[in-house]
C-alpha cells in the first residue's frame, strides 16, 4: 500500500456515505497515511497459524429461551426518529 | 465519599434531597464545563424517593440517595443523551442502559449527564460538540479523555461520584490526570446494553470516584450478567467492598512489566511509582520482573481494531432513526452524506480510517492481521499471570498537557495509550489510582491490571496505595 492520497479519502468516505470538506479530506490524508505507516510494523510480527482473536471473553454464543416479553411498542421506538408516518420511519426518495 | 454519605443518610443526620440541592448548587457554580445536561427535577425527584426509601429503612442499599453523573453516551430513558455529538440533536432514548437501570433500581440519584470526547473518540475530551473540559486541578490543562466529564466532576465535586467508559484508557487516563480513580472492568463484567457502541469488542462501563472504595462500590451495583448483551459473562455481581477487604489481608505477588518501564517515562512518574512499589515492599507485598513481549504492537492493533468497529457501529447514524436530519429534501443517500458531515473530524477520520480498513483488498492485510497480533497480546498476560496475581504499571508517560498541545496531531495523542490500551485488547480488568503529584502540581496515577474478573484483588492493590503510600485530599464541602 503506497500513499493514502486525497483520492483515496475521498472514495473511501463515499464509501462510508460521508459528506467531507476538500480541506478536511486533504488534512485526513496526510494524518491517515501518517497512521497506515505506523500500522505497518505488525507485517513484522509473525501470526503465521495464530487464530484472530475478535473478542477477548470469547464465551461463545449464548442462547435464551424463545419467549414474547414486553417491549416499547412502534410509536416509542419510532417516535426518537427525525421524521416518521403512520409509526413507520420515512425515508427521502432513494433513486436520484 | 460514598460510604460516608451513606452513612450520613442511614442515621438521617442529612436527606437524599439535601444532599441533591448540595451538588446542584455547586453544578451551577461549574468552571470545568463537565456537565453537558443537568436534570434538576429529576435528581429532586430521585433524591425524595431515596429519603422515603431510607425513613422506611427498607430496600436501602450503599447508593440509596448518593447523587451521581453518568458519562453521556449512557442512555437515560427521557434524558438528553448526546455523545458529545451534534448529530444526536436533543435525541431522548426510549430505555435505560441496564447500568442505568441496575443504580435507578439502588436508590441513586441523578444529578445528570457528563461532558465527553464525541463519540468516547479522544484521550483530552477536547473533541466535544459541547466544548473542551477542563482539568479541575489547573484549568490550562486537559482532564483526559474520553470520560474527562466523568473524571473532572468527581475532582471538582460536582457529583459524589460517576460512571465513564473505557475503550481504551477513556476511564483510567482522566482518572490519573485529575486525581481521581477510575476501574475499568473485566470484558464482560458490566452489560454494555444501552450504552452508545464506539468499538464493541473493547467497550466496557467504569466506575470513577475519590476513593477505590467508591468504586467498589458503584461497580457492584452494575455489574451482572444481563441477558441483553449476548456479550456479558454469565456470572452474577459480587460485593466487592468484601472481596476487596478479604485481598487486601493477603501479601500480593505483583508483577512489573518490564517493557512497560523502559524509558520516555516522565520523571516525577516513574520516582512516585518507584516510591509506592518500596512502600508495598515494607508493607509485606512482593514485586517480580516480568515481560509482555508484544507491548510495542498494542496501539497499532488497537487503532486498527478500534476504528474498524467504530466504523460499522457508526453507520446507525444516518438521519433515519435518531437524532437529526439534514437535507431531507434531497434522495436517501445525499440526505445520508449530509446528516453524516455532522460529526466532529475526529469521528470522520476514524471512520475513514476504518472503512478503509475493512475495504475489499486491505482487510485481510490490516483487521485481520490486527486480531491476530490482538491474541498474541492477550497470551503475553496469560503468561504474566501464571506467577503473579497483578501487574503494576504507569497509566501515562506524564500528566495532563495543555489544552491544545496534541489536538493536531492524532498519532502522537493515539500514542498516549500505550500503557492502558493492551488492557482492553485483552479483556482484563485494570485500576488507576493517585499516586502522588508531579513538580507542577499535577496529579500521577498508577495502573494495576487483574486477571479476567480479578476485580476483588486490583481494588485491594489500589487501596494499599491509598492507605499506605498517597491519598488525594477529596472535600465536595458537605
Amino acid at each position: 500500500m503506497s500513499g493514502f492520497g486525497v483520492e483515496t479519502v475521498k472514495r473511501v468516505a463515499e464509501l462510508a456515505r460521508l459528506q467531507l470538506t476538500d480541506p478536511e479530506a486533504t488534512k485526513f490524508a496526510g494524518q491517515i497515511g501518517d497512521v497506515l505507516k505506523y500500522v505497518k510494523k505488525l507485517n513484522a510480527v509473525d501470526t503465521s497459524g495464530v487464530e484472530p482473536m475478535t473478542n477477548a471473553l470469547e464465551i461463545g454464543t449464548p442462547t435464551r429461551p424463545d419467549e414474547v416479553v414486553p417491549s416499547p411498542g412502534p410509536s416509542t421506538m419510532v417516535g426518537a426518529a427525525p421524521e416518521s408516518v403512520f409509526d413507520s420511519y420515512k425515508v427521502p426518495q432513494v433513486m436520484g | 465519599m460514598i460510604l460516608e454519605l451513606h452513612e450520613k443518610l442511614k442515621t438521617r443526620k442529612a436527606s437524599a434531597v439535601d444532599l441533591a440541592r448540595h451538588y446542584l448548587a455547586r453544578i451551577k457554580k461549574d468552571q470545568t464545563n463537565s456537565y453537558i445536561t443537568v436534570c434538576d427535577d429529576i435528581a429532586l425527584e430521585m433524591a425524595k424517593a431515596a429519603d422515603d426509601r431510607l425513613a422506611k429503612g427498607e430496600d436501602v442499599t450503599v447508593l440509596t440517595g448518593i447523587p451521581l453523573g453518568l458519562k453521556d453516551l449512557l442512555c437515560t430513558q427521557g434524558i438528553r443523551t448526546t455523545c458529545a455529538s451534534k448529530i444526536l440533536g436533543d435525541y431522548k432514548p426510549p430505555y435505560d442502559a441496564t447500568s442505568v437501570a441496575r443504580l435507578k433500581k439502588s436508590g441513586a440519584v441523578f444529578l445528570g449527564k457528563l461532558n465527553m470526547d464525541e463519540f468516547a473518540m479522544g484521550g483530552s475530551n477536547e473533541n466535544s460538540a459541547f466544548g473542551a473540559v477542563k482539568n479541575p486541578v489547573n484549568p490550562a490543562h486537559v482532564p483526559g479523555g474520553s470520560s474527562g466529564g466523568s473524571a473532572a466532576a468527581v475532582k471538582a465535586g460536582l457529583a459524589a461520584a460517576t460512571l465513564g467508559s473505557d475503550t481504551g484508557g477513556s476511564v483510567r487516563l482522566p482518572a490519573a490526570y485529575t486525581g481521581t480513580v477510575g476501574l475499568k472492568p473485566t470484558y464482560g463484567r458490566v452489560s454494555r446494553y444501552g450504552l452508545v457502541a464506539f468499538a464493541s469488542s473493547l467497550d466496557q462501563i467504569g466506575p470513577m470516584g475519590n476513593t477505590v472504595a467508591d468504586c467498589a462500590a458503584l461497580l457492584g451495583a452494575i455489574a451482572g450478567h444481563d441477558p441483553r448483551d449476548s456479550t456479558c459473562a454469565p456470572r452474577e455481581s459480587e460485593n466487592f467492598l468484601e472481596g476487596m477487604k478479604q485481598h487486601g489481608s493477603r501479601k500480593l505477588k505483583i508483577g512489573v512489566p518490564k517493557e512497560y518501564f523502559q524509558g520516555g517515562l516522565a520523571k516525577d512518574v516513574g520516582a512516585s511509582i518507584d516510591r509506592a512499589m518500596s512502600e508495598l515492599k515494607k508493607q509485606g507485598h512482593s514485586f517480580v520482573e516480568v515481560s509482555l513481549p508484544h507491548t510495542e504492537h498494542s496501539v497499532a492493533v488497537y487503532y486498527l481494531v478500534a476504528v474498524s468497529e467504530a466504523s460499522s457501529n457508526l453507520s446507525r447514524f444516518d438521519g433515519v432513526r435518531f437524532g437529526v436530519r439534514v437535507a431531507g429534501d434531497r434522495p436517501l443517500v445525499e440526505m445520508y452524506k449530509q446528516t453524516r458531515a455532522l460529526f466532529g473530524e475526529e469521528v470522520k477520520r476514524r471512520i475513514i480510517l476504518g472503512t478503509f480498513a475493512l475495504s475489499a483488498g486491505y482487510y485481510d492485510a490490516y483487521y485481520k492481521k490486527a486480531c491476530q497480533v490482538r491474541r498474541l497480546i492477550k497470551q503475553d498476560f496469560d503468561e504474566a499471570f501464571k506467577s503473579v496475581d497483578v501487574l503494576i504499571s504507569p497509566v501515562a508517560q506524564g500528566t495532563a498537557y495543555r489544552l491544545g498541545e496534541k489536538i493536531s496531531d492524532p498519532l502522537q495523542m493515539y500514542l498516549n495509550d500505550i500503557f492502558t490500551i493492551p488492557v482492553n485488547l485483552a479483556g482484563l480488568p485494570a485500576i488507576s489510582v493517585p499516586v502522588g503529584r508531579d513538580s507542577q502540581g499535577l496529579p500521577i496515577g498508577v495502573q494495576f491490571i487483574g486477571k479476567h474478573f480479578g476485580e476483588a484483588e486490583v481494588l485491594a492493590a489500589a487501596q494499599q496505595v491509598e492507605n499506605h503510600v498517597y491519598k488525594e485530599e477529596a472535600n465536595h464541602g458537605f
